[in-house]
């Protein structure tokens, strides 16, 4: 059973990810900082008898059904909402590529090979514009292979699906993140 | 450049952002671990004996085993209840035999609630 101390520095260690996790997923910060709470809080009333070595897997559990309970719910919505949108058009947004409407920070050099010239912030930002254009399944394949550093048999676990499953979600995200940095000169 | 290393070089850099959070997500965030944690000492006391004594098993303390067979106790008293209620007999019965002796006497029924009848027919069993 993990102390409350360790409890304490396991989630002090994730919540950081987990915010970024859900960012990237919903777009919004209120959001994003409302789902880490749920997770936070279930893992800890529900789960803190566990060993501490099974709290990561449990945490991601926790947390991807929350983003997708969460999606889940915003389709219902919209089942009821679309139909009014159009009787009442005025507000709907063009469909636009997000990487080709960021703006570039104000203190960025711009001079010369673009890979050498983007501050470390711009292309983090370039990163995460990629990221929120991912399909959900490829970017949660992708979050947790590469950044949360699981397994394929772990990230499988949490993802609800098979091994193949995660393997093609994280080789056709890789893929797509690749040709969009590429797309703008970016070089890692 | 192969894939496995492209998305661990975007892996790294995704958590050197991570690491730049702005102080006010920072704050929020630990806010939300402390009103997470708030909850932790009443999750350790459900499992305090078991943790403590050894002899009790992790899922069925003392009060754990209560709380497993209180619903079934009550399940089995609910049953009985309407196992007795139904085999008890009641007083419907006989009703429905006084109903029928009614309908089926040569004596229309509305003619009980006459009052004249009545009279003759209290006259007349004196």
């Amino acid at each position: 059973m993990a102390t409350y101390h360790e409890l304490s520095g396991f989630l002090a260690e994730v919540e950081r990810r987990a915010f970024k996790q859900a960012l990237y997923a919903l777009h919004d910060r209120d959001l994003a900082l409302d789902i880490v709470q749920e997770t936070m809080l279930r893992l800890t009333e529900k789960y803190a008898s566990r060993p501490l070595e099974e709290l990561p897997l449990l945490f991601q559990r926790i947390l991807q059904n929350a983003i997708r309970d969460h999606y889940r719910r915003q389709k219902v919505r919209s089942l009821w909402t679309t139909p009014l949108a159009t009787l009442f058009p005025g507000h709907a947004e063009e469909e636009t590529d997000p990487m080709e409407t960021l703006v570039a920070a104000d203190n960025s050099n711009m001079a010369g090979n673009p890979g050498d010239q983007l501050q470390q912030a711009q292309v983090i930002g370039l990163i995460e514009q990629a990221l929120g254009t991912l399909p959900a399944r490829q970017r949660e394949a992708f979050l947790l292979r590469y950044w949360e550093n699981m397994d394929v048999a772990e990230t499988a676990a949490v993802m609800g699906c098979s091994e193949g499953s995660v393997k093609t979600h994280c080789s056709r995200a890789t893929h797509a993140l690749a040709g969009m940095l590429r797309k703008k000169g970016i070089t890692l | 450049m192969n894939e496995q290393d492209l998305a661990q070089k975007i892996g790294r850099r995704l958590d050197q952002d991570a690491a730049n959070l702005d102080a006010t997500t920072l704050s929020r965030l630990k806010a939300l671990r402390e009103e997470a944690l708030a909850k932790y000492p009443a999750t350790q006391a459900a499992y305090g004996l078991a943790a403590n004594g050894g002899k009790l098993s992790h899922h069925h303390g003392r009060f754990g085993g209560m709380r497993l067979w209180a619903p079934l106790l009550a399940l089995l008293l609910g049953l009985a209840a309407v196992m007795y209620w139904q085999a008890t007999p009641r007083n419907v019965d006989n009703g429905s035999d006084i109903d029928s002796e009614l309908l089926a006497d040569d004596l229309p029924v509305h003619a009980y609630t006459n009052y004249i009848i009545e009279g003759w027919i209290r006259h007349a069993s004196q």
